[in-house]
């Protein structure tokens, strides 16, 4: 037993994460307006769109123009450190979309990581397709809230998923911007849209799997050492 | 789940000042979608179009300038701080990338300000690349695209190209960079874009 517990901080060292980068977690949950809650709003064209606040969500209305982007953006460091897992996710259902283009996406999320990488997501009514990666969109059910999430170790690979289903693994763009920064909202000119948004989340959490290593780890050695004393 | 019922909270419009972001000069906006979060342009017809791309009073960047899947005829972009500027002032910090792939014409004309993309419809006559202020990272072309590409070499308007990095010429027929200090195959771009990945590189310029 003592052999087991002198070994622990060696043990903790070996299967221990390495030491975390600034975890964080950024929450919006539709309880105020974003620029109220560390979000700046942009918007360009005729906007800004008519919004309202109900129960917890987010109604952004630009149908009255095609000419309005209205979206809310962050800017800080992204990145996940190693043993680390960054971590986005929405609720988002789109009732209408006005374009008179063939694409009939209007609102968006966008990343652009801490080392000029980004992702660009653009939703419509039962669909939505990546604005960096040629041929990627998908189409479910319409006028419905679904639940998004994305996660990446990387940041230049990512897993998607939709309603708790993964359903494409993707690649970030590299653009030659900087300024690593997240955004969300109505985000296209030229295409107007009524949307709501439940809540919109982002932050770095540990990697599922350090943890269970750690953990998996730990029990082994329990039990290895019960066994001794049997 | 815990959430308190709200009453509806409608907020009027208010004159909220445009803080730049990509804007059309000119040509009809009916047919381009600017996404201000990304700074994708995509293109969803023939036809002119002028762009310029501020950070509320600096230049800012464009990700990507793409024409739509099924676009046919012609199509030119300028960017460009003033619309009468025709010799191409640059009007974006970057221009990440111009995509041109997806028109289904084979004549393309895209001015960009940096770039003088010029043919006769039915084939491409070929590129021609003028002065930069900014920076340009790629310029792609279908594959059926023909003619040549040709880079002046005019030291009254250097520094040309700054940042650009690869053009993906697809199926380019007979490329012809006559500026060989600054041009010359390197297949190093950087291609993310996974249909792209298929595409041949029959030459590329590297330019700093």
């Amino acid at each position: 037993m003592w052999r087991w517990v002198a070994s622990l901080p060696l043990l903790l060292c070996v299967v221990a994460p390495p030491a975390a980068g600034d975890r964080y977690w950024v929450a919006y949950e539709g309880d105020d307006f974003p620029e109220n809650e560390g979000w700046e709003r942009l918007n360009f064209g005729d906007g800004p769109a008519n919004r309202t606040l109900d129960d917890g969500v987010l109604t952004i209305d630009s149908l009255w123009s095609t000419n309005i982007s209205d979206f809310y953006k962050m800017e800080r460091p992204l990145n996940p450190g190693p043993g680390e897992t960054f971590v986005m996710e929405w609720r988002l259902r789109v009732n209408q979309v006005v374009d008179n283009g063939p694409r009939l996406v209007d609102p968006g999320v966008a990343l652009f990581s801490d080392d000029d990488w980004a992702l660009a997501l653009q939703f419509g009514v039962s669909g939505f397709r990546s604005g960096f990666e040629d041929n990627v969109s998908f189409v479910f059910e319409a006028a419905v809230f679904h639940d998004y999430r994305v996660r990446s170790t990387d940041m230049r690979s990512y897993a998607l998923y939709v309603d708790d289903e993964l359903i494409h693994n993707g690649a970030f763009w590299e653009p030659t911007t900087t300024r690593s920064r997240i955004s969300w909202g109505d985000g296209i000119q030229g295409a107007a849209s009524h949307h709501d948004w439940d809540y919109f989340r982002f932050g770095v959490v540990p990697e599922p799997s350090s943890s269970l290593l750690v953990l998996s780890f730990l029990g082994a050695m329990a039990l290895a050492s019960l066994r001794r004393r049997m | 789940m815990f959430r308190s019922a709200r009453s509806v909270i409608l907020v009027s419009v208010l004159a909220f000042p445009a803080r730049g972001g990509i804007e059309l000069w000119s040509g009809d906006p009916d047919d381009v979608g600017i996404d201000n979060q990304a700074g994708i342009v995509t293109i969803e017809a023939a036809g002119v179009f002028k762009f310029q791309s501020l950070d509320g009073e600096d230049l800012a960047d464009i990700s990507l300038i793409e024409v739509a899947d099924g676009v046919t005829g012609t199509v030119e972009v300028h960017v460009m701080r003033d619309p009468a500027d025709e010799v191409g002032t640059t009007g974006a910090r970057d221009v990440n990338e111009i995509d041109l792939t997806n028109d289904q014409g084979a004549s393309l004309v895209g001015v960009l300000g940096v770039i003088d993309i010029g043919g006769d419809l039915g084939t491409l006559g070929g590129v021609t690349v003028n002065d930069v202020t900014g920076s340009l990272g790629y310029i792609w072309f279908a594959d059926d695209v023909q003619g040549e590409i040709t880079i002046p070499d005019d030291p009254g308007v250097r520094p040309r190209f700054s940042g650009l990095r690869s053009m993906i010429l697809g199926d380019l027929l007979t490329p012809d960079f006559s500026d060989s200090r600054s041009a010359g195959p390197s297949g190093s771009a950087a291609k993310t874009r996974e249909s792209r990945a298929r595409s041949g590189i029959l030459g590329s310029a590297c330019l700093g």
